[in-house]
C-alpha cells in the first residue's frame, strides 16, 4: 500500500486532498487546484529546507611579539573614555574624538596585535583640502559656521576593524507572480499565475569590516567605506608612527551580528537579483548558511577632524586610502525657510499660470 | 352702449390675433406672474428679453407661476409657448423658461429652430448656470443669466454648429480651486527641493548590504527551478461608455405641437 502523504496548498496552507471528480489535487479550503506533480515538487523543496545557522570561528588576531609592543603607548580621555594608542615619540595632546585633553596610562597591555594595516595614502593637507570641498555646494549650511569654523584636531587615526571572510550556503524559496491583462466587450479580465522559485547556491564575501571601537560611531565609520583590502599589509608597529591607533573595545564576537545583518541583506540581494521576469516576487523562506568564516583583525587609515559650534560636537572622517569624506553638518534654519518659502512661492505662480493657460487654450 | 362696443373690438382683435399669429410676437416675453422681479427689474429684464428676441430672431421667454394647475412644469411651459402663441417665423421658433414656485420646478421648451439651437447638453449646461441663483433665491440675477447664455447659444447656433456635447462653452475659470492646486503643487516643490539640500548635509548613514566585499565570481547558483502553481483569473465589468450622442430629444405636447426642452428641481 501506497505511504499516505499529506500535502499542504501551497496558497492557503491547509491540508490538501485529491479531488476525484476533477482528477486533481484539490485544497478544500480556498479551492486552488493543483497537478499531483506540482505538488509533490513542492513539497519536496520545502523538505529540503535546513535550519539556518550563522557562526564564525575565532582565530582573529595574534599575540605580540616579544618586545614588539614596548614602544607603544596608550592614552585615554579623561572625557568620553576613548583609548588611544601611539608610539613613544608622538605624543598626543587631545582627544581625537571630543577634543578634551588625554593622559598617557602606560605602556600597552593585553590587546590583540593586529593581522593587518592598510598604510595611509593621504596626508593631513588631503583632509584639509576635502574638508574645504565638503563645505562647498551645501547651500543650507550655515555661513558663520564655514566662516568661523576652526579644526581644533586633525588626526590620523588607525582605527580597529574586525574583518570577516565567509562563504554564504543560500537557500531561497520565492512566490512568484505573473499577471496577463485581456478584456472582451463587458469585462476586464487579470490572470494572476502564482510560481514556486527556488534558488540554491553560494556566493562569498572577503574582508566585511565591523568596527571594533566604540569611540568611532560605527556609521560614521561605515560611511567612509568601502576600504579596499588589496593594499593591506601585515601589521608592523612601523606605521603607526606619526598616527594614533584606537584600541578596540568591542569584541569580534559582539561585532559578528552586524557583519551577518549586512551580509545577510547582500545575499538576499544577490539570489533576488537572478529572479526575473515576474511582476512580484516574495521571499517564503529564506535560508542562509556561512561556512569557512575566519575573522581577523585590521587597522584601517582614517582621519578625524573635528570641531565645535554652539555647543555642538561636529566630528568628520575621512577614508585615508580613498579620500571619501563624510560628516554632518548643521542646517540654517533661517536658509531653510527662505529656500522653501521661495520654491514654494515661484512654483505655486508658474503651476496657476499653467493651469491657467491650459483652460483658456 | 360703449361697454358692448369695446366687447366687440375686443372679440375683433382676438380673432386678429388668432389669425396672424406673428402678432404675438410682441406680447410681453416676460411673465412674472408669481411676483418675484421688482417693476424696475421686470422693466430691465423684458428690455434684454425683447432685446435678444428681436436681434436672433427667436423669441426667449421667461414665465414665472404660483401653480402649474394639475399639469407637469413641461407640460404647463409647453401649452403656455402654444397659448400664448410665442415664436418668431413659420416655425415659431422660440425657447420658454418657466420657474414654478408652487413646487419649485423649472422647466425648458423649446421650439422650431430652438430646438436644435438648445440641444439637452446645451440645456443642462444652462441650467448649471442658473440653477445656483434660483436656489439662492436670486431670481433677477438666475433670469439675467438665463437670458445671456440663450443670446450666446442663439449666435452660436447661427454660425451652424450650436453648442452640443463636444462643444459646450468653457466653463469658467475655477479661482479657489486652480489656486489651492497650484499652491499644492508649489509646497511639493518647496519641500523636494529644500529636502533635497538638506540631504546634502547629511552624508553619515549606515551601510545595510555589503555588496563591494562580495568575492568576485564566487557566486554560484547550484539549483534554480521555477514552477507554476495555479492561476486565479478576476474580472471587473467595464464602466459603461457614455452615451455622446449629443443633440435635442423631442416630445409632443398636448396639442400635438414638437417641442425640446427639458425640467427639473431648484
Amino acid at each position: 500500500m501506497a505511504k499516505m502523504q499529506e500535502f499542504k496548498c501551497p496558497c492557503c496552507g491547509g491540508s490538501i486532498e485529491f479531488d476525484s471528480s476533477v482528477q486533481k489535487m484539490k485544497c478544500p479550503y480556498c479551492d486552488t487546484e493543483f497537478d499531483v506533480k506540482t505538488l509533490s515538487e513542492y513539497a519536496q523543496s520545502v523538505e529540503e529546507e535546513e535550519p539556518e545557522n550563522m557562526s564564525w570561528s575565532d582565530e582573529a588576531g595574534g599575540e605580540w611579539q616579544e618586545g614588539e609592543s614596548e614602544g607603544l603607548r596608550t592614552y585615554v580621555c579623561e572625557s568620553c573614555g576613548g583609548e588611544i594608542v601611539s608610539d613613544a615619540n608622538t605624543a598626543a595632546t587631545a582627544c581625537p574624538f571630543c577634543g578634551s585633553p588625554v593622559v598617557m596610562t602606560g605602556n600597552l597591555s593585553g590587546a590583540l596585535k593586529p593581522d593587518y594595516v592598510i598604510p595611509f595614502k593621504l596626508d593631513k593637507k588631503a583632509a584639509k583640502e576635502k574638508l574645504k570641498q565638503h563645505f562647498t555646494g551645501k547651500r543650507l549650511l550655515p555661513k558663520a559656521f564655514k566662516s568661523e569654523n576652526h579644526i581644533s584636531e586633525v588626526k590620523g587615526i588607525y582605527v580597529p576593524f574586525w574583518l570577516y571572510d565567509t562563504d554564504a550556503n543560500a537557500d531561497i524559496r520565492y512566490k512568484g507572480t505573473k499577471t496577463r491583462f485581456w478584456s472582451d466587450k463587458d469585462y476586464d479580465y487579470t490572470e494572476t499565475s502564482y510560481y514556486s522559485i527556488h534558488r540554491k547556491g553560494s556566493i562569498g564575501f572577503d574582508h566585511v569590516p565591523v568596527d571594533g571601537s566604540k569611540s568611532m560611531e560605527n556609521d560614521l565609520m561605515e560611511s567612509i567605506e568601502p576600504f579596499d583590502f588589496r593594499e593591506a599589509v601585515d601589521f608592523q608597529t612601523a606605521y603607526l608612527a606619526g598616527y594614533f591607533a584606537d584600541k578596540y573595545d568591542v569584541t569580534a564576537e559582539e561585532c559578528i551580528e552586524r557583519a551577518n545583518e549586512r551580509i545577510r541583506r547582500s545575499t538576499e540581494d544577490a539570489f533576488r537579483d537572478t529572479v526575473k521576469g515576474y511582476s512580484s516576487v516574495v521571499p517564503e523562506n529564506t535560508n542562509i548558511r556561512l561556512k569557512n568564516a575566519t575573522t581577523k583583525y585590521a587597522l584601517y587609515p582614517v582621519w578625524v577632524l573635528q570641531t565645535r559650534w554652539k555647543g555642538e560636537n561636529y566630528i568628520f572622517a575621512m577614508n585615508g586610502q580613498t579620500g571619501k569624506f563624510v560628516g554632518n553638518l548643521p542646517t540654517d534654519k533661517s536658509a531653510f525657510a527662505r529656500w522653501f518659502a521661495g520654491t514654494t512661492g515661484i512654483v505655486t505662480v508658474i503651476a496657476y499660470i499653467i493651469l491657467y493657460l491650459i483652460w483658456a487654450l | 352702449m360703449k361697454k358692448r362696443i369695446s366687447l366687440f373690438l375686443t372679440a375683433i382683435l382676438l380673432c386678429l390675433a388668432c389669425a396672424f399669429p406673428v402678432w404675438a410676437g410682441t406680447e410681453n416675453r416676460l411673465a412674472d406672474q408669481a411676483v418675484l422681479l421688482s417693476a424696475d427689474e421686470q422693466d430691465a429684464l423684458s428690455a434684454s428679453l425683447d432685446d435678444i428676441s428681436e436681434r436672433g430672431e427667436v423669441d426667449v421667454v421667461i414665465v414665472t407661476t404660483d401653480s402649474l394647475g394639475g399639469k407637469t412644469a413641461q407640460e404647463y411651459a409647453d401649452d403656455y409657448f402654444t397659448d400664448y402663441g410665442y415664436g418668431q417665423g413659420e416655425d415659431r421658433d422660440g425657447i420658454l423658461f418657466l420657474v414654478d414656485m408652487g413646487d419649485r420646478n423649472w422647466a425648458i421648451a423649446t421650439h422650431g429652430y430652438a430646438i436644435d439651437a438648445f440641444t439637452d447638453a446645451g440645456q443642462s449646461y444652462i441650467m448649471d448656470q442658473v440653477k445656483p441663483y434660483l436656489s439662492d433665491g436670486d431670481y433677477s440675477e438666475a433670469f439675467q443669466t438665463f437670458a445671456l447664455q440663450c443670446d450666446d447659444f442663439i449666435m452660436q447656433a447661427e454660425s451652424g454648429k450650436p453648442y452640443d456635447v463636444d462643444n459646450l462653452p468653457k466653463e469658467p475659470f475655477d479661482v479657489g480651486a486652480n489656486l489651492l492646486i497650484a499652491i499644492g503643487v508649489g509646497i511639493v516643490a518647496g519641500l523636494l527641493v529644500t529636502g533635497n539640500m538638506r540631504r546634502k548635509l547629511k552624508t553619515v548613514q549606515k551601510q545595510e548590504q555589503a555588496a563591494s566585499y562580495v568575492r568576485k565570481g564566487s557566486m554560484d547558483v547550484t539549483k534554480s527551478n521555477d514552477f507554476y502553481l495555479y492561476r486565479t483569473v478576476s474580472r471587473t465589468a467595464k464602466p459603461k461608455e457614455e452615451e455622446h450622442s449629443g443633440g435635442s430629444t423631442t416630445h409632443t405636447s398636448s396639442s400635438g405641437d414638437t417641442f425640446g426642452g427639458s425640467s427639473g428641481k431648484f
